[in-house]
């Protein structure tokens, strides 16, 4: 099986980045392709679990991440460092992420047949 | 900088496929991936396709014209295409998000016209996502 892996650095604010890059994780699933979602640096912001777009009149993202196990993307890792890095707790997080040092990180990504970076 | 005598991409894989998704405006990524795809022009390496995503997509608006004293990139594109038949693919939804619609949408939606580039083409994740399926298929993305 092919495994992709994509990579969110930035934050749910900036343009439609983390749209696009779920838009791209949905399609390459849908082609049975492994995805694995690796959320590095500001992009641990689209992992706050309580987010209020409904504000802004904007749509919920969080909600997106949510339901990403009905389309078999399963994996959403969070950079270990990238967390402590933040002012954030994983209480304040999705529950269903897995922490993974950076060593793990650089592991995934070379044993990945693909990796696209948003 | 690619060199061939010092980087040969031969045995690595069959083909490639690459994917820009950064602004014409804002990085020298679409100077930097013309190279790239240059040098695989050089060592007669196949090039699938060329898939522009994300703000990649408005190097394909027709309007875009920069001043003639900067980087002519669309046309560099175009040449690029034209001279080595590479099919440059801008994701549709990308598109249709950044304002370049092509002709058969601007029908579709009753708008009075288009400004998609003709050197480009519409196409869908599916087409990228099919490259990257493939094992024989080496991508190379250029942010």
């Amino acid at each position: 099986m092919v495994t992709t892996n994509i990579m969110i650095r930035s934050t749910s604010l900036n343009g439609a980045d983390f749209k696009e890059a779920i838009d791209l994780g949905l399609v390459c699933a849908a082609f049975d392709q492994q995805v694995n979602l690796i959320f590095v640096d500001a992009g641990i912001n689209n992992l706050i679990a309580n987010q209020s777009a409904s504000i802004l009149k904007d749509k919920n993202q969080i909600d997106i991440l949510k339901g990403l196990e009905f389309y078999d993307i399963d994996n959403i890792f969070l950079e270990k460092e990238s967390l402590e890095n933040s002012r954030l707790t994983m209480d304040n997080l999705l529950p269903t992420i897995q922490l993974v040092s950076t060593k793990e990180l650089n592991n995934l990504n070379l044993n990945a047949d693909n990796l696209v970076t948003f | 900088m690619l060199n061939s005598s010092h980087c040969s991409f031969k045995n690595m894989t069959q083909e490639f496929t690459i994917l820009v998704s950064a602004s014409p405006l804002k990085t020298q990524s679409h100077l930097t991936s013309m190279r790239f795809i240059q040098e695989l022009i050089q060592q007669n390496i196949s090039i699938r396709s060329v898939f522009f995503y994300q703000d990649a997509v408005l190097v394909a608006n027709e309007f875009y014209n920069p001043p003639s004293d900067e980087p002519q990139i669309r046309e560099q594109w175009q040449h690029l295409s034209r001279s080595h038949d590479l099919d440059l693919q801008t994701c549709v939804a990308a598109s249709f998000r950044r304002g370049i619609i092509d002709e058969h949408e601007a029908k579709q939606r009753g708008l009075n016209s288009f400004n998609l580039h003709p050197s480009f083409k519409i196409s869908g994740l599916g087409q990228l996502a099919a490259a990257m399926s493939d094992p024989n298929v080496k991508l190379v993305h250029f942010k």
